[in-house]
């Protein structure tokens, strides 16, 4: 290389954007070249300068990293085990698991086994030789059914079918038809809704039926930014990104309080799903380039 | 003696120096091929960095012209006979002569210049550099860093650039066009089949459309405006949002369409139509008086949304889908 550097080879030398070969190409040329080296010596002064000048800005923490920050504590909190209320299949099983075990034999626990079937036989005995309480007045056959849960049979969406306690009419023709599955679905949904409701109506809850994978999808990006390093980006292109991430982020945030303020109102939820679309694909091309970069060098 | 071995001295010296000066031009001297090729033949570029111009010509040939030196090389990748012009070749360029080009190689940084012709199917990749091309079939282009300049694109155009405007203008066929960061305009462009759409996003930008004539038209930024004037096709489906900034159609006054407007912060929906309101109640749950049916000109709306037809058909040409999250919708008449 014998003609001089010119100003965008001398740029990108400084820069760290050349190949390999072409960086010591110019490294052997600035080394001989006089004129070069004062450039080179100027350009590298006005960069400093400018760094120092922008060092408080740069140094400030920016607002994506802060948004980022905020982005994976809600990718934590939505990979954090979640209360999942237990399917009554499942209950069954697990029951019927242990059931079964407890069956298995093991001369270890032939006492156990023998004091368990001996309070068996005793209750059962004693059961036996109590005697039977009077009927509740009613519950009379052939009087008025008086219905004390008629509260809870309300609640049934469905009307009960006849049990086989009741005649065809419904009416009773034994005892009070106490309807306790009635009862228990009530409670038991009354107690799902107490444990899943913090989880439902947390700030990091999701608006978008795909927005969990949008952020895993904006975690890993990040992840894969981070481990090749997003310094090896040339600093215009760099600031330039920062920027544009900014402006997602904050469109990100804006869009999200409307759809939270708006759950049903689809043209918010596509503003939003467009901000996160938008992120993705900037970060992507982040992540393209920095992998690109460190693979040249 | 003495004289002897001084005039040869002298010779070896000017035989050095004269090689050195040829061995620097070459290296500097542009380099130049051409190949015959197909009418519609496929070609390839790839570079690290640099300026590429694409030009179409009447020419049944492909010739690449590199600014800086380096060793340049039309690759036939159609793998057919070398006799036949080729239907597939790639643009290879290498920094050094002595070094042979590889293909997929996207390390010579300096300007290209291509003639293909005009019903080439061109694909370039750069990462720092600006694309100008004119006068070809099909273009598919990327580059990191750059502008993409596009003219007389006559079938189909799909463009990406991170960092960089984008311009198209007297293009016809599908239009996809995508900027991170940049502006980008469409001027005069049609469709050459019913499905041709125009398409085009960036992430902070305005989008400029005029005179697009695309039965399918999708424009969306995130932080920028977008504004588009001409005439609406017939049966068109017009879909425009910006997250932060104003969506302005303006057409003529003939028009007839169905609108679905909607602003949500601080933006109002201002138009110069009378709407006859489908339905669309506002965000504090009343019909604005303003938008009734008889109002002449100068609607306006502040938040909400705007639901309703406008021309004199019951059944109207197009639809426009218009949205704006921190900033106003405008529909004005082309005077």
């Amino acid at each position: 290389m014998n003609t001089c550097l010119d100003e965008g080879m001398l740029q990108a030398y400084l820069d760290g954007e050349l190949p390999a070969p072409q960086m010591e190409a110019c490294a052997a040329h600035l080394a001989t070249c006089a004129t070069c080296a004062e450039l080179a010596h100027e350009a590298e002064h006005e960069y400093a300068f400018f760094s120092t000048a922008f060092a408080p800005l740069l140094s400030a923490p920016a607002p994506t990293e802060r948004l980022r920050a905020r982005l994976d504590e809600s990718i934590a909190e939505l990979q954090a085990p979640r209360f999942v209320p237990e399917s009554s299949t499942s209950r069954l099983r697990a029951w019927w698991a242990a059931f079964t075990t407890s069956f298995a034999f093991n001369p270890r626990y032939v006492g156990a086994f023998a004091t368990f079937i001996l309070a068996i036989a005793l209750t059962v005995t004693l059961t036996m030789l109590r005697p039977k309480p009077a009927p509740p007045e009613s519950s009379v056959a052939g009087g008025t059914p008086i219905k004390p849960l008629d509260k809870v049979d309300s609640i049934v969406s469905n009307p009960p079918a006849p049990s086989s306690n009741e005649n065809r009419n419904g009416v009773p023709t034994g005892s009070i038809r106490v309807n306790y599955p009635a009862q228990r679905r009530i409670h038991r949904s009354a107690a799902t809704e107490a444990t899943t409701k913090p989880i439902e109506s947390q700030q990091g809850a999701p608006l978008l039926p795909d927005e969990k994978s949008y952020l895993t999808t904006i975690a890993t990006l990040d992840a894969a930014i981070k481990a090749q390093g997003q310094a090896a980006l040339p600093p215009t292109l760099r600031a330039e990104f920062e920027r544009n991430l900014a402006v997602v982020d904050e469109a990100i945030i804006a869009t999200r309080v409307a759809a939270r303020r708006n759950p049903k109102d689809a043209d918010v939820q596509e503003f939003l799903r467009a901000a996160y679309q938008n992120k993705v694909e900037l970060l992507t091309t982040v992540a393209d380039q920095t992998q690109y970069i460190a693979a040249r060098d | 003696m003495k004289f002897k071995f001084s005039f040869i001295i002298t010779i070896a010296l000017f035989l050095s120096f004269t090689g050195v000066k040829t061995h620097a031009a070459e290296d500097d001297a542009p380099a130049e091929q051409t190949i015959a090729a197909a009418e519609s033949v496929a070609v390839s570029v790839c570079l690290e960095s640099g300026d590429i111009t694409v030009r179409g010509w009447e020419r049944r040939e492909v010739h690449a012209r590199t600014s800086s030196g380096g060793q340049l090389e039309l690759r036939r990748t159609d793998g057919a006979n070398t006799s036949a012009p080729a239907t597939s070749v790639e643009v290879l360029i290498t920094e050094a002569p002595e070094i042979k080009p590889r293909p997929g190689q996207c390390n010579y940084s300096g300007d290209l210049e291509l003639d293909v012709p005009r019903g080439s199917i061109v694909q370039l990749k750069g990462r720092n550099g600006d694309l100008v091309v004119s006068g070809v079939a099909q273009l598919r282009a990327e580059t990191l860093s750059g502008s993409i300049e596009l003219r007389d694109i006559s079938r189909a155009v799909e463009v990406t650039t991170a960092n960089g405007d984008i311009s198209l203008k007297h293009a016809k066929g599908r239009a996809h066009l995508r900027s991170i960061s940049g502006q980008i305009d469409v001027s005069d462009a049609e469709p050459v089949e019913a499905a041709d759409d125009l398409w085009a996003k960036t992430t902070s930008g305005d989008i400029t459309l005029t005179q697009v004539r695309h039965a399918h038209v999708e424009a969306g930024t995130t932080a920028g405006s977008i504004d588009l004037t001409g005439p609406l096709a017939h049966g068109g489906f017009y879909d425009l949002k910006t997250t932060q900034g104003d969506v302005t159609m303006t057409i003529p006054a003939d028009s007839s369409f169905f609108l679905n407007a909607r602003v949500y912060y601080g933006g109002d929906i201002v138009t110069d139509f009378p709407i006859r309101l489908v339905s669309g109640p506002n965000k504090e749950g009343h019909e604005p008086d303003k938008n009734k049916p008889d109002k002449p000109k100068g609607n306006a709306l502040s938040g909400g949304n705007l639901t309703g037809i406008y021309g004199r058909n019951e059944k109207p040409d197009a639809t426009l889908n218009l949205a704006s999250f921190s900033g106003s919708v405008q529909l004005r008449k082309k005077q």
